[in-house]
């Protein structure tokens, strides 16, 4: 399925992007694709609003309403993924937070473009964040690189391409 | 990123640009994920952004920060202090010599810890989140060798930077659970007492106290501070290469606050100094909302 | 005995510290002070051009090799002579030293042929010779021969040489070759001249 994938800086700036798609089987439609990124930053207000909690993944279980901007996985104590956090038209939208409160962001589609919602799946995305997060924190050992500056580096976006080929569409 | 005008994502096809790499924000995201390898031979997929991908490839095999690894055995861990205290000297005379005044001097020295402090604050805490045993054994640790790592990409770059990133183990794949992100104050100002202290000098912090007086107050002690401890100075606080860290620390966390120093001599701890940390107003009425 | 002076003599002749350990003593003006250090470097250097061809040789190769830390121009090892003790108790380390001492091992003297000693009725000097040329002088209150004597000031000297390599040489606020006014110097040197 294809993803459009951005970090977000403590600005609320995109300092890097990415979309996932597989040149064979499926792409973003295009009109779509316009409007991913504002999907995406349409849902940094939730991420903010989560940020703050003590137990962002718990309100699945405690409100009546609230869960349904949630997925489930709600085990673990960590408060650096957040899960599915919003929903747009049968597009998912997961997020993390870095512990420099980088916003790590992603629309998530499904195969086919039928409307029905996506399944996001939550151990790969999971990793998926976690192995970017590490990726992140070896560009900012980069001392040539400043905080909330766009990553440009090739390696960089290789590697994340890379990962999201593992990882994500499968 | 102040000068160029960034264009939208879709009205540049990236097919005209076949020698870019990376990310360019002025054309937005682009679209396809690195090729197979080439040695499996689609044809088809080197259409429409080969250059990118190649260029990626051939990347991998140079020396780069994302080469090394983050873990704490992949480095040595100790810096010699005699080392470090010449480097900062130089650090202070540089300062010293391009300050008229000094505060000015300080605000230097305060910048260039901030610097640290940014970093400090991502690469301790994701260390942390890795499982005590991850990549102890010997077996492991070899992998995190630089040379074992260049020497691998180097006669894999050929075929393609995928297969490198699948051999060499990330310190990602070792984390069960993320540590928690710190959300008050006074979390993150354990963590800085305890862990970032003995990253940095090898103990914890003395003392960690709040002000009785004013509530967004803190102040961390030091009886001993390891970097000012060869300096005999009275009117330059070289520590506030110290308060730089911490405000480093504290600012990208989002605790916005501000970091002084006070030498507070004792009988037995000549040099004991106070690290005063004044959270801005608005950390109290976040943390006042969450209550 | 009793350490009565330290003086630390740049590499070129002029004095850049001087410090009276007795309090009661008479002492020179500090103009005296100035001249004795001039006299003294150009003593040294003419101690050092006068000095037997066999005993460089001989002072050479025991320098250079290190080999045999005991031979003619080593000095032994007097154990925790003048240590910071207080310090050492409670496991605080010396500076950027991380044993127990500043050095445990008996060690070559770079003073090969130079002047080491100097007795007159009423004091005896020594000197400590460093390879940049710095040289580090001790007076005490009274004259002696005696070969431990001069064994605890070679010691003392070098110790003295650590305090410097730590709180002078890594304070930015020093400059190369100016007189020393660094309080955590003066401090320390005054630590070790009262644990003799």
């Amino acid at each position: 399925m294809p993803c459009y994938f951005a970090i977000i800086g403590a600005k609320d700036n995109p300092i890097y992007e990415a979309e996932f798609t597989n040149p064979h089987l499926n792409q973003f439609p295009p009109e779509l694709k316009e409007l991913n990124p504002f999907i995406l930053h349409a849902s940094l207000d939730i991420l903010e609003d989560l940020q703050w909690q003590t137990h962002p993944q718990s309100g699945a279980h405690s409100g009546t309403n609230s869960g349904f901007l949630r997925s489930r996985h709600s085990s673990s104590n960590s408060n650096c993924y957040l899960g599915k956090i919003d929903h747009f038209y049968g597009l998912a939208i997961t997020g993390y937070l870095s512990y420099g409160n980088m916003k790590f962001v992603m629309v998530h589609s499904g195969n086919a473009n039928n409307g029905s919602p996506v399944v996001v799946d939550d151990v790969s995305v999971k990793s998926f964040y976690q192995e970017v997060h590490e990726l992140y924190v070896k560009t900012l050992m980069n001392p040539f690189y400043t905080l909330n500056e766009p990553i440009t580096s090739p390696v960089f976006d290789g590697r994340v391409r890379a990962l999201a080929k593992k990882l994500l569409t499968k | 990123m102040k000068q160029k005008i960034i264009n939208p994502s879709t009205s540049v096809n990236t097919a005209t640009h076949p020698g870019s790499t990376g990310y360019d924000y002025t054309m937005g995201p682009q679209q396809t994920l690195p090729d197979l390898p080439v040695s499996s031979g689609t044809i088809a997929a080197s259409g429409t952004n080969g250059g990118s991908s190649t260029a990626a490839s051939a990347h991998t095999s140079l020396p780069s920060v994302y080469n090394g690894s983050l873990h704490p055995h992949a480095h040595n861990q100790h810096v010699s202090l005699a080392a470090f205290a010449f480097l900062f000297q130089e650090l202070i005379s540089q300062a010293r010599n391009a300050s008229k005044s000094v505060s000015e001097i300080e605000m230097r020295l305060h910048r260039n810890g901030y610097h640290i402090g940014i970093r400090l604050l991502e690469l301790l805490n994701f260390r942390s989140s890795v499982s005590p045993g991850f990549g102890s054994t010997s077996s492991s640790r070899a992998f995190f060798s630089k040379t074992s790592i260049n020497s691998s990409s180097n006669t894999l770059a050929l075929n393609n930077a995928l297969t490198t990133t699948q051999d060499e183990p990330s310190l990602a794949q070792g984390i069960s659970h993320m540590k928690r992100r710190d959300l008050k104050p006074v979390e993150i100002l354990q963590f800085i007492h305890s862990t970032v202290w003995t990253y940095l000098f090898g103990r914890v912090s003395d003392d960690l106290v709040k002000s009785s007086e004013r509530d967004n107050e803190y102040m961390l002690v030091d009886s001993a501070p390891m970097l000012s401890q060869f300096i005999s100075s009275t009117n330059v606080q070289c520590d506030f290469f110290v308060c730089g860290i911490i405000e480093g620390i504290l600012d990208s966390a989002s605790f916005p606050c501000n970091v002084t120093i006070h030498s507070v001599p004792e009988p037995n701890f000549q040099q004991r100094a106070v690290f005063v940390v004044r959270f801005e107003q608005q950390v109290l009425e976040r943390e006042a909302l969450r209550a | 005995m009793a350490i009565q002076t330290i003086l630390v003599i740049n590499k070129s002749g002029g004095l850049v510290y001087q410090r009276d350990f007795v309090p009661n003593a008479p002492r020179l003006s500090s103009n005296e002070y100035l001249i004795l250090a001039g006299t003294l470097q150009g003593i040294v250097a003419i101690a050092s051009q006068i000095t037997p061809k066999s005993l460089q040789l001989d002072g050479k190769s025991s320098a250079r090799g290190g080999s045999e830390p005991m031979g003619n121009n080593s000095a032994p090892l007097v154990p925790y002579m003048g240590t910071l003790g207080a310090t050492t108790a409670n496991g605080a380390p010396l500076g950027s030293f991380l044993g127990p001492d500043y050095f445990n091992d008996a060690f070559a003297s770079w003073n090969g042929r130079g002047l080491k000693h100097v007795t007159t009725d009423q004091n005896s000097l020594f000197v400590y010779h460093t390879l940049t040329g710095i040289k580090f002088v001790a007076v005490s209150t009274q004259p002696t021969t005696n070969a431990m004597a001069v064994a605890v000031a070679e010691n003392l000297l070098r110790k003295t040489y650590c305090l410097y390599a730590d709180y002078v040489m890594k304070n930015p606020f020093y400059e190369p070759e100016m007189p020393i006014k660094c309080e955590l110097f003066d401090q320390h040197l005054g630590t070790l001249v009262k644990q003799l």
